[in-house]
């Protein structure tokens, strides 16, 4: 549009140029006529100028002026012919200022339509594009939200798929170690010993990494679990409870560390953790009192766990000794402990020396248990003691200093009193460990009774061998299976017992004899 | 068969008794496993431990009955003693109170087993020399006044535990010699070797009960 401008101003520029032009050259020839007007006249061609044609006239009547008035004349026709020229020019420039002043006003109205144009094209242009633009985003945003649906469902699907595929590791990692377990034997040779066993697995150290690196994946969740060289090369692995466990085979170490990681796993499993809540509910509802009810029993049954264990023992110990603690009062078992002695003097003394020389050969592998001066060898002498003088009928027997020594490791020493007493006249008859061991040697008929009718296989190959039963399974009525099953069981036998008395205590041993019963 | 697991002409059934702590577990541990064990749980009840030895070129299997040593559980291990060809008798050179008691279980040996029974006295912890409170020559009095050998033993060095194993042993399979102990007596404590169970087709020794 500029452009345009430009050009126009230049055209009328260029005409007024012109006129001016015309005008000078008119004033040098005419000087009187100043009035002519061009822009009045408009046409150069109609002008006549009379004083011209006057003087005209005059020239042809006097002769004598006849060569000076033909000279003006010629001049004058010269000059009329110039200025007809001029006009002419003139008239030529008038009509292409006209022209160019039409064409500008055409093309100012131009200019106007086009800005107006543009204007609305802008416009349309701006919602056309913008109705396209969101068209397409809208087709964009459908289809996105599809692909983003369908990418959904997979992925359900896919962590669906995940989630039961970790389930089904964690299962065959759990019967791995279990397989591995059962991997262990007692070669036959001529010398039988207990001690001489081993593990044998296919394979070279191909299960010894793996379960290396199961070990060590695990301990990131629970760092208490051994390793493997704190089981091996001399050096030995305290466990949760003080046990030392160290190996000269690095197969029996391999062959322990999956016992740890077996329940381990069970420990992770969901069912452990829905019954850790249930029990956790119980204790709350039942503010520490336990009724033997089905929902109790069923609770039991399933283990008391690890972080309960020591409440639940403690509740059941004083629901059974409550009425004990009532006739002897709060201090009872403090004034034993501090008591010098009774007045069967020498009958404690020799319950004392019994003591002494088990102190040591107790739990000589656990840590609280290994040296005299452990605290552990120490709350263990003052309850056995504490008990002798409560009981001098009964007294001290091998097998409670086992009892006592496994309770301590979870109650205080004088919760572990309480047990002794709750034990020895609660749950099993007063004969049980008296002077003869009366009530745990009936017992032991009782099962042989029962192993001959449930079990008549193992009855009958014990009777080939000439083997009483009783060899075997005194100790565990006596110390409630304290060297019969691995120690990580041995609370839950005896949180099965607590509530049970003795008919459990002999179902328990049916079930482990059951698992050597050879087949029919 | 070559020297099979089974191979041996007689089972010989020893039993070991004493007082509390006096160490027989760990004579019995050192005797099957030569080896002193230092820290292990004391018995409850009876325990059990085998051994094959070998007398005048018989293979001989020792099958050895530890008892436990506190007094209430005799009522118990009482019942073991029948049908023992040897009994270990051991106190602890240490207490004297052991060495005192040995005339109570004497008694026990004497009267729950079969007259041929061999009756072997053993000192224990014979390495604790400078805390001995009975002497040797006291308890070799004892010995010879009932008509006992007696040696001298520690579980922990293992100075002398074979011999006494052995010694008992070979009195044992000369009292068979001599004719003076009958096999045939259900409480001899010895059983003569049981013969594998062929097969119909002699496929040679048969599966036994290995104990």
């Amino acid at each position: 549009l500029s452009v345009v401008d430009d050009a126009d101003i230049a055209e009328t520029r260029q005409s007024r140029y012109y006129q001016n032009e015309i005008r000078n050259w008119l004033n040098r020839h005419q000087p009187g006529m100043d009035t002519f007007d061009i822009h009045s006249q408009g046409d150069l061609s109609t002008y006549t100028c009379p004083e011209l044609l006057s003087k005209s006239n005059n020239s042809a009547q006097s002769s004598q002026q006849s060569s000076l008035v033909g000279d003006r004349i010629e001049s004058n026709l010269q000059l009329t012919e110039e200025v007809r020229q001029f006009r002419e020019k003139e008239h030529g420039y008038q009509q292409e200022l006209q022209r160019l002043n039409q064409k500008n006003q055409r093309l100012i109205v131009e200019i106007e339509q086009l800005k107006q144009l543009s204007q609305n094209r802008d416009q349309v242009l701006d919602k056309n594009y913008l109705l396209t633009r969101n068209r397409f985003l809208n087709s964009e945003v459908v289809r996105l939200s599809s692909k983003w649906q369908d990418e959904q469902s997979q992925y359900v699907q896919l962590s669906r798929r995940v989630i039961d595929l970790e389930a089904q590791l964690d299962q065959f990692k759990q019967q791995y170690v279990y397989l591995l377990q059962s991997c262990i034997r007692i070669p036959v040779c001529e010398r039988h010993s207990v001690e001489l066993v081993e593990v044998k697995l296919f394979g070279g150290d191909v299960h010894k990494k793996r379960v290396c690196q199961l070990l060590d994946e695990a301990r990131r969740i629970d760092p208490t679990l051994p390793t493997f060289d704190s089981l091996t090369s001399g050096n030995s692995h305290v466990d949760l409870y003080g046990f030392r466990h160290s190996y000269a085979e690095e197969s029996l170490a391999l062959h322990y560390i999956c016992t740890q990681l077996h329940q381990h796993y069970q420990s992770q499993l969901t069912a452990q953790q829905q019954h850790r809540h249930r029990w956790k509910l119980y204790l709350a509802q039942s503010k520490n009192i336990f009724i033997n009810n089905k929902e109790t029993r069923a609770l039991v049954r399933n283990g008391i766990p690890s972080a309960y264990r020591s409440t639940v023992w403690r509740c059941l110990i004083h629901q059974q000794v409550v009425d004990y603690k009532v006739k002897y009062g709060k201090y009872y078992y403090r004034n034993l402990c501090s008591s010098q002695g009774s007045a069967d003097v020498e009958f404690s003394t020799v319950h004392q020396k019994q003591i002494m020389l088990d102190l040591l050969r107790t739990m000589p592998n656990n840590v609280h248990f290994s040296s005299p001066t452990c605290k552990g060898v120490n709350q263990l002498q003052t309850v056995l003691r504490a008990y002798c003088l409560h009981n001098s009928t009964i007294g001290y027997c091998q097998g409670m200093n086992f009892i006592a020594g496994t309770c301590l490791l979870f109650l205080s020493p004088e919760d572990t009193f309480w047990f002794l007493v709750a034990l020895t006249e609660k749950y099993f008859v007063s004969s049980y460990f008296d002077n003869s061991l009366t009530g745990a040697q009936a017992d032991q008929e009782v099962l042989k009774d029962l192993v001959a009718h449930m079990l008549p296989g193992l009855a009958e190959h014990l009777e080939k061998c000439d083997i009483d039963l009783a060899t075997v399974t005194l100790n565990w009525f006596l110390a409630l299976f304290f060297d019969a099953v691995p120690f990580q069981l041995n609370p839950i036998a005896f949180n099965a017992i607590k509530p049970y008395q003795t008919e459990v205590e002999i179902a328990v041993q049916i079930g482990l004899l059951a698992i050597s019963e050879p087949p029919p | 068969m070559a020297a099979g697991p089974y191979n041996y002409s007689y089972i010989f059934k020893y039993i070991i008794i004493g007082d509390m702590g006096v160490g027989k577990s760990c004579l019995l541990h050192q005797f099957t496993e030569k080896k002193f064990m230092a820290d292990c749980p004391h018995t409850i009840g009876v325990e059990f431990g085998t051994r094959i030895i070998e007398v005048s070129g018989q293979k001989i299997k020792l099958q050895i009955w530890d008892t436990a040593g506190q007094e209430r559980f005799r009522a118990v291990t009482r019942s073991y003693y029948r049908g023992a060809a040897g009994a270990l008798m051991v106190y602890d050179i240490t207490r004297r109170s052991t060495y005192n008691h040995l005339s109570s279980w004497l008694t026990d040996a004497r009267n729950l087993t079969n007259p041929n029974t061999v009756i072997f006295l053993i000192g224990n912890k014979s390495d604790l020399d400078a805390q001995r409170d009975v002497t040797y020559e006291e308890a070799k009095a004892f010995a010879d006044e009932n008509g006992l050998t007696f040696l001298e033993c520690s579980a922990k060095t293992g100075e002398n535990v074979e011999d006494a194993f052995l010694e008992t042993a070979r009195k044992i399979y000369q009292n068979i010699q001599d004719g003076s102990l009958d096999l045939n007596q259900a409480d001899s404590g010895v059983q003569p070797k049981q013969l594998p169970r062929t097969t119909p087709a002699g496929g040679g020794d048969a599966k036994q009960c290995n104990c």
